[in-house]
C-alpha cells in the first residue's frame, strides 16, 4: 500500500464533506438558498469516490500488509514530549466502513434534495439540513479512520452532536426538541463508561494509539514479555509485571468501552433514545439512525477485538445483550403503528444481531451484516419517508392503507427492502443474518434459539407493516392529495433496492454444491478481506474465551454432523412462514389481530407501551436526580448561608451591644461615666 | 531602554492610564467615552500580544520554563534588609492568562455599549481599572504586589456590581466583597508569615517576598511541614473562596445574577482564575508537602463542587444563575486537575482556566444579549428563540458545546487532560513520586461530564427550541438592537468562537509554553519528593498494582534530572524534611547573593540545581520536624 496515497485519500474523505458543510452553512441562507444541496452532494459524493479509491488500494495490497497509520500532526500532550496525534488507521475494516458510510450518505443526500421540498419549494432550514448532513459524514469518517482512542472519542461525540442537531431539526416541535436532548443524554451516559474505558487504557498502556495498545495487548495475552516491552518501550524486566496488569485490566476496559457501544448502538438498556430519534426528518433516520452512526458500536468492538476477546465473560455479555435486544425490540415492534418507529425497533433488533455476531466471535459476519443492513435499512427508511412525504407528514398506519397503486415505486422498493429485512432467501440480509445465527447456534443453543425466534418475529412485523400500509382498501388521510415522490427520491430508492438485493453476494461464494445447489456461505470475498483484521476473534478461544463455547455444548456436535446448509433451509422456512402468517393476519383474516388483542389485553398494552421502560427511567433516575438538584440549591440558600449567617452573627452581636452603648445622648454618657467611676471607686476601696 | 523589560509594566498600567485620561472626558458624551475605553483596552490587547511575541521569541531562544520579560526593582534598596520589590515577569502559565484578560476585557467593554446607559464614564473607568488589577495579579512576581493587586480587583468589581447591577445589587456586592475579603485576610496573614519565616530560616537575613525566591525556598522543602499546613490553609482560605470551591461558593450565583453582563463576563472569565492561579503559582510550589497532604481533601471538595454545582444548575430558572452554577462545577474540574500534581492534570487545569474563561464568558455575553432584548432571563418566559434569532442560537449552541467538552472544541482538551491526570496521578510514571489522587477520583468527576450535558442541553432546549415564547412588548429594540444579534454583537462573539476552535484543534503552541513552566515552577517543586517512598507504594484503588517508575524512555532522563535521588530513596527517606530550622550548613550556602538563588528558576531546564544542593545538604536533622507523608506509611 502506498502510504502517502492513502493518507491523501483519507484527508480528502474528511475534508470534502467538511468543506461541503461549511459552504452550505455559510452561504446557504444568503447565496445558495434552494441550491444548498450542491455543496453537500459534491462534498459527500467526493468523499464516496475517495473512499472507494482508498478501499481499492487496500484491496489490492497484499493481505498481510497490516494497517497503515500515518500521523498528520501532534494534537495535545499529557506529558512533556509525548503527544496524542491526529492520525489515521487504515486497514480493510476502515475501508469497508468508509465505503458503506460515504456511499449510503451520498444516496441519502441526493434523496433529500426532493424530500426537503414541498411543492418544489425548499423547507425552512434547507441549508442547515445539508450542512448538518455533510458534517455528519465528516464526523463519522473521523470515527472510522481515526488512529487512536482520542480521535475515536472525537468522532463518537461528534456523530452524537450531528444526531442531536438533526433529530432536533424541527426544533419548534417540543417532541423533536425533547427527543434530540434525550438522544444526546442517553448517549452521554454510555460515553461516561466509554470515556472511563479510554482513561483506563491510558492508565494501563500509557498510550492511546491503536498501534501501541493493540500490539501490547496482543503480546500481553500471549505472555510475551519481550513483545510487550518492545511495544510499550519499557524495560523488559518491568514487562512481566506489566503483563499482569494488562491482562488483569483488559476485561474491565472492554466492559467500559462496551457501555459506550450500548449507548451508541441503542442496545438494552440504553436503546430508549432511538425510537424517539424518529422525530428527525426521514433521511436522517435512514442515514444516521439506521445505516451508519448506530453501527459505530459494532465497529468499535471489532476494532478493539483484542481487548474484547481477552475475556470469555465479556464476550458472553456482549452476545447476551445482543441476543436479548434482538428479541426484545422485535417484540415491541409487533405492536407499534408508526412506520418509522417499527423500523427503528427493527434497527435496534438488527443491531442486536450484530452484537450477537461479535459476541460469538463471528466479527466478519457482524461487519457483513452491518454492510447489508446499511443498504436495506436505508431503503426501508427512505421508502417510509416517501410514504410520509406523500401522506403529508403522516406516518401512523391506522390512517392510511392500500397505497399499492398510488405509490407504485415506493411500494415495490419497500417490498424488496422488507423482504430483505425479513430474511427472504437469496436477498442480502438472508446471507448475513444466517451466518450470525449459525455461529450463535454453534456456540450456544440458547443464543441460537433466541436469534431464530427474533428472525421469525422480524419477518412477521415487517410484513405486517407492509400489508397494513399497502394492501386493503385504498385510504389516505383527509385533505391529502397523495402522489408518488419526485425523481431524485425514486431513483435513490431503486439504487438502494438493487444494492439490498445483491449486496449479500460479497459475503458468500457462488459455486456448485451449496445452498440451493449454488452458494457456499461464510467464505465470501468480504470475509477474506477482513480476515487479517479479525484475527483476535478467529483465534479468540486461545485467550480463555472457551468459557462459554464449551466442548460439551450439545448443539455443536449436532451441527457438525448434519449438512451445513440445513440452517439456511430452516431460516428460509422461518422467513417465509413469518410472511405467510402476516398475510393471514392482516390480509385474508384481518379479525385475528383484534382477537389476539382481546385475548390478552394487558400483555398487549404492555408491549404497545414499550414495556414502560421510559416511564421507569423517568421515575427511577431523572426525577430523583432533579430532586437532588433542588436539594443542593436549597442547601446553598439555607444551610450554607445559614451557617455563614451564624458565623457573622458573632461580630453582629458585638456590634449590636456596642451600638446600644453609643446612643448619642449626653445624659447616657454621663450616666455611664458616673457608673464607671463608681465601680472603680468601689474596687479601689474594697478590693 | 530595553523593551522586553518594560513591556509587562506597559501592559499592566496602560488601562489605568486610559482610565485616568477618561476622567477628563465630558460625562455627557457617552459615545466618545465608550469608544475611547474600547480603544484603550484594544491597545492594551495589542501590547499584550506584543508581550506574547516577545515571550515566545525568548522562549525559543532556550529559556522555556523560567520567568521571562522580567523587571525587578527593589522599593527600598536591598541594603535596608527589607527586599520588597516591584517585580513583574511571566512564564508559560501566566502569559496565557494575561492574554485571556486582555482579550476578554475589550470584548466585555464592547458588549456593554448598549447595556450601560447611565453613569457611563464611571463604568468604563472602573472596567479599565479592573483590567489593570487583573493583569497585575498575573504578572506579579512579588508576593506583596500580588496580594495588593489581588485585593485591588475587588474594588472596581464591587462598584460595577453595586451600581450597575440588578435589583439585588447591593446585597450581591456586599456579599461578594465580604466573602472574598474574609478569606484573603487570612491569606494576607499567611503572606506576612511566609516572609517572616523565610527571613528567619533562610539564613540570608533579608526580609523578602520575591516569588521566585520563595519558590526556590519551597522547592528545597525549606518550610517545615507543620508550618506548611498552616500556610496552605491560610492561602487556601483566600483562593478557595475566589475559585470558588464548594462549599464557599454561595456568593457566586448571587454576584453573577446581579452583575451587569460585562461584570459577569470578567468575574467568570478572569476573576475566578485568580483563585486557581493563586494555587498554581503559590500554594503548590512553595508548599509542596502540604499540597501533597491536602490534595485528597481538596480533590474531594472539587468533586463535590463538580456534582453539586451541576445538580444545582439543572434546577435553575434563571439562565444566568444556571451558567453561574455551571462555573462552580467547572472550576471543580480545574482544582481537581491541579491537585493531581501530574503534568497531564496541571496542563489540563491551566488550559481549563482559559477554556472556562472563553466559553463561560461567551455564555454570559449571549445571555446578556438575550436579557437586553427581553428584560428577563426566566427560562419559563422565553422559548423557541432559535426561530427569530438564528445567529444567537448558533452561538449559544456553539458555546454550550464548548462548555460541555465536545471533542474538537476547547473544553474537551482541558477536561480530558484533567481526568487523565487525575486517573494516572497515583502512578509513578513521570520519574517523580506517585501523586495523591487516582482512578477512584476520576470516576465520580467524570459524572460531571454527563451532568454538564444534562443542564446545558436542558437550558438550550428551553431557550432556543420549542414554540416561540416572548414576554409581551418584546423584543425591546429601543437601544438600537435588532431582533437577532447585531453586527457588533456577532463581532464580539466571533473572536471567542475562533479561539475555542483553535484551542480545540491545535493547542500545541499553548502546551509547548505551559508544560516547561509547569514542570519547572510547579512539579519540580511539588513532586521533587521522589524519595517519598510512602507515596511510591500508594496502592492503585483499582487493582493494587504499581506501575514501574522506569516505564518510559523519558523517565531515564528525568531520573538523571532529579540527581539520582530516587535510588537512595528507600534508605534515607527522612532526608527530605530536614529544613525546618536554621543550621550552619545551610546558612553558609544560602548566604550567597540573591541572584545566585534565582538561578533555581532562571536556569531553564537545568532542573537539578536545587536537588544538587539538596543532595549535598548536611544530614543534620531537626528531630522535632514531623514527616508530612508518614501518614501513608
Amino acid at each position: 500500500m502506498n502510504e502517502a496515497n492513502l493518507e491523501l485519500l483519507g484527508i480528502l474523505v474528511l475534508l470534502l464533506p467538511a468543506a461541503g458543510a461549511v459552504l452550505a452553512g455559510a452561504l446557504g441562507s444568503r447565496v445558495l438558498k434552494g441550491t444548498s444541496h450542491w455543496p453537500a452532494i459534491l462534498g459527500v459524493g467526493g468523499a464516496a469516490v475517495a473512499s472507494i479509491l482508498l478501499a481499492s488500494q487496500v484491496w489490492l495490497a497484499p493481505r498481510d500488509a497490516g494497517a497503515v497509520h500515518p500521523v498528520l500532526y501532534q494534537w495535545f500532550s499529557p506529558v512533556e514530549g509525548s503527544w496524542f496525534n491526529v492520525e489515521f488507521w487504515i486497514d480493510p475494516l476502515t475501508a469497508i466502513m468508509l465505503v458503506t458510510v460515504t456511499v449510503v450518505s451520498t444516496l441519502v443526500v441526493i434523496y433529500s434534495r426532493d424530500y426537503m421540498r414541498h411543492h418544489n419549494h425548499p423547507e425552512r432550514g434547507y441549508e442547515r439540513f445539508f450542512a448538518f448532513l455533510a458534517l455528519f459524514v465528516f464526523s463519522m469518517s473521523v470515527l472510522v479512520i481515526g488512529g487512536n482512542f482520542v480521535l475515536l472519542y472525537l468522532g463518537w461525540e461528534a456523530v452524537g452532536l450531528c444526531s442531536y442537531l438533526l433529530i432536533g431539526f424541527y426544533y419548534e416541535r417540543p417532541s423533536a426538541a425533547a427527543a434530540a436532548k434525550k438522544a444526546f443524554l442517553v448517549n452521554r451516559i454510555g460515553d461516561f463508561g466509554f470515556g472511563l474505558g479510554i482513561l483506563l487504557v491510558y492508565l494501563t498502556f500509557r498510550h492511546l494509539d491503536y498501534a501501541t495498545v493493540f500490539d501490547a495487548a496482543r503480546h500481553a495475552l500471549d505472555h510475551d514479555a519481550v513483545g510487550v516491552a518492545a511495544a510499550l518501550n519499557i524495560d523488559p524486566s518491568a514487562a512481566a509485571e506489566r503483563i499482569g496488569v494488562i491482562t488483569h485490566r483488559l476485561p474491565v476496559i472492554a466492559l467500559l468501552l462496551f457501555c459506550g457501544a450500548v449507548g451508541k448502538s441503542a442496545q438494552l438498556p440504553l436503546y430508549v433514545w432511538l425510537p424517539d430519534a424518529m422525530e428527525g426528518p426521514s433521511p436522517v433516520s435512514a442515514l444516521i439512525h439506521a445505516a451508519t452512526m448506530v453501527t459505530g458500536g459494532v465497529y468499535m468492538m471489532v476494532r478493539c477485538g483484542v481487548i474484547f476477546t481477552s475475556s470469555g465473560t465479556v464476550m458472553l455479555i456482549v452476545a447476551l445483550v445482543g441476543g436479548f435486544t434482538a428479541l426484545f425490540a422485535a417484540i415491541i415492534a409487533l405492536a407499534q403503528y408508526d412506520m418509522k418507529r417499527i423500523l427503528a425497533y427493527s434497527t435496534i433488533s438488527q443491531l442486536g444481531y450484530m452484537f450477537l455476531g461479535v459476541g460469538v466471535f463471528a466479527a466478519s459476519s457482524a461487519i457483513f451484516h452491518l454492510f447489508t443492513h446499511a443498504f436495506f435499512k436505508a431503503l426501508l427508511f427512505l421508502a417510509a419517508g416517501s410514504v410520509m412525504h406523500a401522506m403529508g407528514g403522516i406516518i401512523d398506519m391506522r390512517r392510511f392503507s392500500g397505497l399499492k397503486r398510488i405509490l407504485p415505486w415506493t411500494f415495490w422498493t419497500m417490498l424488496i427492502g422488507g423482504a430483505t429485512l425479513a430474511g427472504f432467501p437469496l436477498l442480502s440480509a438472508f446471507w448475513s443474518k444466517d451466518q450470525i445465527i449459525h455461529e450463535a447456534l454453534a456456540h450456544n443453543w440458547f443464543l441460537g434459539t433466541l436469534s431464530l425466534v427474533a428472525a421469525a418475529l422480524t419477518a412477521f412485523y415487517t410484513f405486517r407493516m407492509i400489508f397494513v400500509a399497502f394492501w386493503g382498501e385504498q385510504r389516505v388521510p383527509e385533505g391529502v392529495s397523495a402522489h408518488e415522490s419526485g425523481p431524485w427520491m425514486v431513483s435513490m430508492l431503486v439504487v438502494l433496492a438493487i444494492c439490498s438485493i445483491f449486496a449479500g453476494f460479497v459475503g458468500v461464494t457462488v459455486e456448485l454444491g451449496g445452498f440451493l445447489g449454488l452458494v457456499q456461505p461464510e467464505s465470501g470475498p468480504l470475509h477474506r478481506f477482513l480476515a487479517p483484521v479479525v484475527t483476535a476473534f478467529t483465534q479468540g478461544s486461545a485467550h480463555g474465551a472457551e468459557s462459554y463455547t464449551a466442548a460439551e455444548e450439545p448443539m455443536r456436535g449436532f451441527i457438525a454432523t448434519i449438512s451445513p446448509h440445513w440452517l439456511m433451509y430452516l431460516s428460509s422456512l422461518i422467513a417465509i412462514g413469518g410472511i405467510v402468517v402476516a398475510y393471514i393476519f392482516y390480509v385474508t383474516r384481518p379479525w385475528i389481530p383484534q382477537l389476539v388483542r382481546d385475548a390478552a389485553p394487558r400483555a398487549y398494552r404492555v408491549v404497545n407501551n414499550k414495556f414502560y421502560v421510559d416511564e421507569l427511567y423517568d421515575r427511577a433516575i431523572v426525577r430523583p436526580l432533579h430532586a437532588a438538584g433542588v436539594l443542593c440549591w436549597r442547601i446553598d440558600d439555607f444551610v450554607i448561608d445559614g451557617i455563614l449567617w451564624l458565623i457573622t452573627a458573632v461580630p453582629r452581636l458585638f456590634g449590636f451591644i456596642c451600638r446600644s452603648l453609643q446612643q448619642g445622648a449626653l445624659q447616657g454618657y454621663g450616666l455611664s461615666m458616673v457608673a464607671g467611676l463608681a465601680i472603680i471607686v468601689i474596687l479601689v476601696l474594697f478590693a | 531602554m530595553n523593551l522586553a523589560e518594560w513591556i509587562l509594566t506597559l501592559v499592566i498600567f496602560a488601562p489605568l492610564a486610559g482610565a485616568l485620561l477618561l476622567l477628563l472626558a465630558d460625562p455627557r458624551d457617552v459615545k466618545q467615552i465608550r469608544v475611547s475605553a474600547l480603544a484603550c483596552s484594544i491597545a492594551t490587547f495589542l501590547l499584550a500580544l506584543w508581550a506574547l511575541i516577545l515571550y515566545y521569541s525568548a522562549a525559543h531562544a532556550g529559556a522555556v520554563g523560567s520567568f521571562l520579560l522580567e523587571k525587578s526593582v527593589s522599593w527600598f534598596g536591598t541594603s535596608s534588609g527589607i527586599d520588597i520589590r516591584y517585580h513583574v515577569g511571566v512564564d508559560g502559565i501566566s502569559i496565557w492568562l494575561l492574554m485571556l484578560t486582555s482579550v476578554l476585557t475589550p470584548l466585555a467593554i464592547f458588549g456593554s455599549f448598549t447595556g450601560i446607559q447611565s453613569r457611563a464614564k464611571e463604568y468604563y473607568c472602573w472596567m479599565l481599572v479592573l483590567q489593570t488589577g487583573m493583569q497585575g495579579v498575573f504578572c506579579s512576581l512579588d508576593l506583596l504586589m500580588f496580594y495588593v493587586f489581588f485585593e485591588f480587583t475587588l474594588i472596581p468589581l464591587f462598584f460595577i456590581i453595586g451600581i450597575w447591577g440588578g435589583p439585588e445589587k447591593a446585597r450581591a456586592a456586599t456579599k461578594f466583597f465580604i466573602f472574598t475579603v474574609a478569606g484573603t485576610m487570612l491569606t494576607f496573614a499567611g503572606v506576612l508569615y511566609i516572609a517572616y519565616y523565610h527571613y528567619v530560616n533562610s539564613g540570608r537575613g533579608i526580609f523578602t517576598l520575591d516569588i521566585p525566591t520563595l519558590i526556590a525556598f519551597g522547592k528545597m522543602h525549606g518550610i517545615a511541614p507543620a508550618v506548611q499546613w498552616w500556610l496552605f490553609l491560610a492561602f487556601a482560605a483566600g483562593f478557595s473562596i475566589k475559585v470558588p470551591l464548594f462549599p464557599v461558593h454561595t456568593w457566586l450565583p448571587l454576584a453573577h445574577t446581579e452583575a451587569p453582563t460585562a461584570g459577569s463576563v470578567i468575574l467568570a472569565g478572569v476573576l475566578l482564575k485568580l483563585g486557581t492561579y493563586g494555587f498554581v503559582r503559590l500554594s503548590l510550589p512553595i508548599l509542596p508537602d502540604a499540597s501533597l497532604a491536602f490534595a485528597p481533601f481538596m480533590a474531594v471538595l472539587a468533586i463535590c463542587g463538580i456534582i453539586y454545582g451541576a445538580l444545582a444548575a439543572w434546577v435553575q430558572d434563571d439562565v444566568k444563575k444556571l451558567v453561574a452554577y455551571s462555573s462552580v462545577s467547572h472550576m471543580g474540574f480545574c482544582v481537581l486537575g491541579m491537585f493531581s500534581l501530574k503534568m497531564a492534570g496541571l496542563t489540563g487545569s491551566v488550559i481549563y482556566m482559559l477554556n472556562h474563561g472563553l466559553s463561560t464568558g461567551a455564555l454570559f455575553l449571549v445571555v446578556g444579549m438575550i436579557y437586553e432584548r427581553y428584560h428577563t432571563r426566566d427560562i419559563h418566559r422565553i422559548g423557541g428563540l432559535a426561530r427569530t434569532m438564528p445567529w444567537m442560537a448558533f452561538f449559544l449552541v456553539f458555546f454550550t458545546l464548548s462548555s460541555i467538552g465536545l471533542p474538537g472544541l476547547n473544553g474537551f482538551i482541558g477536561e480530558f487532560l484533567v481526568l487523565l491526570g487525575t486517573a494516572v496521578s497515583n502512578t509513578a510514571k513521570d520519574g517523580f513520586h506517585a501523586g495523591p489522587l487516582g482512578y477512584a477520583y476520576a470516576v465520580p468527576a467524570a459524572t460531571g461530564i454527563v451532568l454538564g450535558a444534562v443542564y446545558m442541553l436542558w437550558m438550550c432546549r428551553r431557550v432556543l427550541f420549542g414554540p416561540l415564547t416572548e414576554p409581551p412588548h418584546t423584543p425591546d429594540t429601543s437601544t438600537g438592537l435588532s431582533r437577532d444579534l447585531t453586527a457588533r454583537e456577532i463581532g464580539i462573539l466571533v473572536p471567542i468562537a475562533l479561539a475555542c476552535v483553535w484551542i480545540g484543534v491545535y493547542p500545541k503552541p499553548l502546551m509547548e509554553a505551559m508544560q516547561p513552566a509547569i514542570h519547572h515552577n510547579i512539579l519540580a517543586a511539588a513532586a521533587i519528593d521522589s524519595t517519598g517512598t510512602a507515596f511510591a507504594e500508594a496502592a492503585s484503588p483499582l487493582d493494587g498494582e504499581q506501575l514501574a517508575a522506569t516505564d518510559s524512555p523519558r523517565t531515564g532522563r528525568r531520573n538523571v534530572a532529579t540527581g539520582g535521588v530516587p535510588a537512595q530513596a528507600g534508605a534515607e527517606p527522612v532526608v527530605r524534611c530536614d529544613s525546618s530550622s536554621t543550621r550552619p550548613g545551610r546558612g553558609g550556602r544560602n548566604a550567597q547573593a540573591p541572584s545566585a538563588d534565582r538561578t533555581f528558576t532562571a536556569g531553564g531546564m537545568s532542573e537539578p540545581l536545587s536537588v544538587t544542593h539538596y543532595g549535598t545538604m548536611p544530614a543534620s536533622l531537626d528531630p522535632e520536624t514531623p514527616l508530612v507523608n508518614t501518614r501513608r506509611d
